[in-house]
């Protein structure tokens, strides 16, 4: 079997992997990526909407532009790539470093690294994830895959369309069966708030009159051999349905735009699982429980933007190779803890020093004018920023002054 | 002189019943032919039940279930050795609580009654010792150590796949429309199309009272049972290591948790009696379930979900109907095979050989070609794996990632004795989609693969039945084309 030696592995050549794998490479390191598909750029090469890099490159973009950024740039700086390389196995060795045994149609390889970071990116969650019950005909399909069979492989998958959910996704693919010229029923979410982006709210269902149904979901699927319609019902605010409001829509396609969840797979028995994010624990350098692993972007947690995981890859590609590099320094480390309305942080652990820590956080309400605040445990205020509006759909960050770490601290959202 | 007919035997249907059947006259040098009404093998009951090769202490001693139950359990491992068949040798568990030991001791005599060996009664400790994670109310059990655990829609398979290498003929896609008995034999009529055999064997499953009804048979009064299940992702694996049964009651088994050959873990069944078949799961089968496996299993995540589904156990009074007709000539029925109908297959069609030949049909025992199984990337050594990449570089390319399954892989099914035509006939082959994505990466590959190999449009690429998913081409110039930006079309 062929046997390579790197210093940083990463794993994945999505936005996160190649920002990652950039970042790494340019402080110093020797990286190879890996990704199983044929082409680079992970899921944005689906996403032909605009809206990508305005945070980041400060220019709008399509999913594919903002990918071939990244990969203009990777082949500049010469990272060796090998494509079609799905990884089975991580393993860590008794000398600190990763035996990470890969499968291609070029053979079997192990890939010996100091350090592994992890960019796999999410999946999305089934039908089953939101006990979706009735028949099981042909014509549910999730939102991320009618999105590859329309824009990828250029096939439509249906002309009268129900979308249960109002992930951004969802809301995405609403507007673009939309113009493919499918009659795009309505988007149902259990939610009395959506769960996507405002913006997609307002460019994708808005614009085109697509209804968007609140506290409304579907119940139960109906047809036999194709898609003959769904039983909605409106949601009581303790998510009970309530069956009086039952009623059927006939159609012949089911989206299912119900969530993402960190694909982490391939290590979850060997890491420390945030059971909210799916993803990994990981400290201020993207570093999991296990010593030289790191993980970034959505298989870390579900981004709502490309460019914030861009920006947190660059962080961790730039932690890992100070990592392999034994520069990378590891004082006492303090627990991040999540307080009022913060249904989770990203890191979960933090040290003092010098710069800035970033961390990010969903809440699990909304919230109109509030502040965003970070405390120790005495209550000393360490950062706080006011806010319009908190929602759950939005990921939220707060930046520390890390020379004021010095304990535990807890992000929350206080009032006025 | 006697009459010559296209086949000696004629079966319909071929979910389990049928496959045993068919692959049992085949290897006794019957010439046989299996049709059946859908575009693949295993479309019925067969794929979709708890998967448990029973020991045979529940049926009513001397019943048919009860003789067919244990004598075909017997027969199963030889059976997937020589299919290269998986099966797990677990055993399973009645539980029960501290009221419940009278019950436990009388299901104990039941089996030994039914000639069951290998049963247990476990005290409670010898109980949470077998399965740490039984709630802890659970103090009595019995350990039935001949249970076992197969995949049935892959036995299935294998069996019809060993019987078309030995000389069997399948016809899918035939429909029976018509049946006439003529010169001492049946024709078997479907459309246009029919042929003739000198004995008939009705395993038609959910359809045996139309089989019988078009032969001039016995009538049939079936009733419908919904049973529901939520499948669990293999991440859960180990939560039990053997099917896990509450105590039995009229209505049947009750609601389990087992593990499934894959690594999985399936809870379920639900008994509900409905009007007609029908696969539905309800929101109150998957409460129902949800609450009952509670007392059965501690932990169990039902976030871990990655499939709901349901079968229908189709039942004619309390036992199996089998035998020859009485009504019409050298017609043998099988009716109401519910469970336990998998564990029986095997028996069921080695007493329909008895009959037949007791009938005067000629057998011989031949030498049985043995069926190659798919390979499997997931069971290779390393060696063995890239051997096989190196000659074929398509079983490195990995398409679904959930199950680990290659293009290779895809490709040699679709190569396979019998063809899938459709995405689902390649999903109960291999397991690809059948992770805990549920196709959401793979599908559009699979289907992408289909349609270049079977050079089709991928509008044509049948997902299950006769439909598709895709529905047309996307328009030519897409909105963001940037050709379409720099050149617009005038359209007058």
């Amino acid at each position: 079997m062929d046997k390579i030696k790197t210093e940083i592995l990463v794993i994945g050549g999505g936005a996160s992997g190649l920002s990652a794998g950039i970042s790494a490479t340019r402080n110093g390191a020797k990286v190879i990526i890996v990704d199983r598909e044929e082409k680079l750029g992970g899921i944005l090469k689906q996403c032909i909407h605009n809206g990508f890099g305005l945070k980041y490159y400060k220019k709008e973009m399509t999913g594919p532009e903002y990918a071939n950024n990244l990969i203009v740039e990777a082949k500049s700086l010469n990272i060796p790539i090998l494509m079609q390389t799905s990884v089975t196995k991580v393993t860590k060795m008794q000398n600190g470093s990763f035996k990470v045994k890969v499968v291609s149609p070029n053979g079997l390889k192990e890939i010996i690294a100091k350090a592994v970071i992890l960019a796999m990116g999410c999946r999305e969650r089934t039908a089953a994830s939101i006990s979706l019950g009735g028949t099981r005909p042909v014509g549910v399909i999730s939102a991320g895959s009618a999105q590859k069979m329309i824009n990828v492989y250029g096939q439509m998958i249906g002309k009268n369309v129900v979308i249960v959910g109002s992930g951004d996704v969802g809301l995405i693919m609403a507007r673009r069966l939309y113009f493919e010229g499918a009659n795009v029923i309505g988007v149902y979410e259990i939610n009395s708030i959506p769960s996507g982006l405002n913006r997609n709210i307002v460019q994708c269902l808005n614009d085109y009159n697509i209804p968007l149904h609140l506290s409304e979901t579907v119940v139960e699927v109906l047809g036999k051999d194709r898609v003959s319609g769904v039983v909605v019902a409106k949601v009581n605010p303790d998510f009970s349905f309530d069956l009086k409001t039952r009623r059927v829509i006939p159609c012949d396609t089911i989206l299912l735009s119900v969530g993402l969840v960190p694909e982490t797979d391939l290590v979850s028995n060997d890491i420390v699982i945030n059971k909210l994010t799916s993803g990994a624990v990981v400290d201020d350098n993207y570093q999991t429980s296990t010593s030289g692993l790191f993980s970034c972007g959505n298989v870390l947690h579900v981004h709502d933007i490309v460019d914030d995981v861009t920006m947190e890859s660059i962080d961790a590609g730039k932690c890992a190779a100070l990592f392999v590099k034994n520069k990378l320094t590891e004082g006492k480390k303090f627990k991040v803890l999540t307080g009022n309305l913060v249904r989770y942080s990203v890191p979960s652990y933090a040290e003092g020093g010098q710069g800035f820590l970033n961390v990010k956080f969903r809440v699990s309400g909304v919230k109109k004018d509030c502040f965003i605040t970070a405390r120790l445990a005495d209550g000393t205020v360490i950062a706080k920023r006011p806010a319009k509006i908190v929602l759950p759909a939005q990921m939220e960050q707060v930046v520390i002054d890390k020379s004021k770490i010095v304990g535990d601290l807890t992000i929350s959202v206080e009032d006025n | 002189m006697e009459k010559v007919f296209d086949y000696e035997v004629g079966i319909i249907g071929a979910g389990i019943v049928g496959a045993f059947t068919f692959d049992t006259l085949v290897t006794n040098g019957v010439k046989t032919c299996l049709c059946e009404a859908g575009e693949d093998v295993s479309l019925g009951a067969s794929k979709a039940n708890s998967a448990i090769i029973h020991a045979g202490y529940d049926p009513i001693p001397g019943s048919n279930m009860a003789r067919l139950n244990v004598k075909g359990n017997k027969m199963y491992e030889e059976v997937a050795e020589r299919l290269g068949e998986k099966l797990l040798k677990c055993g399973s568990i009645v539980v029960a609580d501290e009221t419940g030991l009278d019950g436990i001791k009388e299901l104990y005599e039941r089996g030994l009654a039914n000639g069951v060996s290998g049963l247990k009664i476990l005290n409670k400790e010898e109980l949470h010792a077998l399965e740490p994670n039984l709630n802890d109310n659970l103090c009595y059990g019995l350990l039935a150590k001949t249970a076992k655990v197969v995949s049935p829609y892959n036995f299935t398979i294998s069996l019809c796949e060993e019987a078309i290498i030995n000389g069997g003929t399948l016809k899918l896609d035939y429909p029976v429309d018509k049946l006439e008995f003529k010169n001492g034999g049946w024709k078997v009529s479907s459309g246009k199309n029919s042929f003739t055999c000198h004995y008939l064997v009705n395993c038609a499953g959910a359809g045996c009272d139309k089989i019988n009804e078009l032969a001039g048979a016995e009538k049939l009064n079936l009733t419908y049972t919904l049973g529901e299940y939520i499948l669990l992702d293999k991440s859960e694996h180990g939560l039990v290591n053997r099917p896990i049964f509450p105590m039995p009651t009229k209505l049947g088994k009750g609601i389990l948790v087992a593990p499934t050959v894959a690594g999985n873990i399936i809870c379920g069944p639900t008994a509900k009696l409905i009007d007609k078949y029908s696969t539905r799961v309800t929101s109150e089968g998957v409460i129902e379930i949800r609450e009952k496996t509670k007392n059965l299993v501690n932990g169990i995540d039902f976030r871990k979900a990655i499939k709901l589904y349901a079968g229908v156990r189709v039942k004619e009074g309390k036992d199996f109907i089998l035998g020859f007709s009485k009504l019409v000539p050298n017609f043998y029925i099988t009716a109401g095979i519910c469970s336990p109908g998998l564990a029986s297959a095997p028996a069921i069609a080695d007493e329909i050989l008895q009959n037949l030949q007791k009938c005067g049909v000629k057998t011989h025992k031949i030498a049985i070609k043995r069926r190659k199984p798919y390979i499997n990337t997931q069971n290779l050594t390393e060696e063995e794996f890239a051997a096989l990449i190196a000659k074929n570089p398509k079983f490195g390319k990995l398409i679904c990632r959930c199950e680990g399954i290659t293009e290779g892989e895809i490709e040699q099914v679709l190569k396979g004795v019998i063809t899938p035509l459709t995405v689902e006939g390649i999903k109960r082959r291999l397991r690809a989609t059948m992770g805990r994505c549920q196709g959401s990466f793979c599908l559009p590959m699979i289907i992408d693969i289909m349609a270049k190999y079977y050079k089709i449009d991928p509008s044509q690429v049948i997902i299950r039945g006769k439909t598709s998913l895709v529905t047309s081409r996307v328009k030519e110039a897409g909105i963001y084309s940037q050709k379409e930006e720099e050149e617009p079309k005038t359209n007058g």
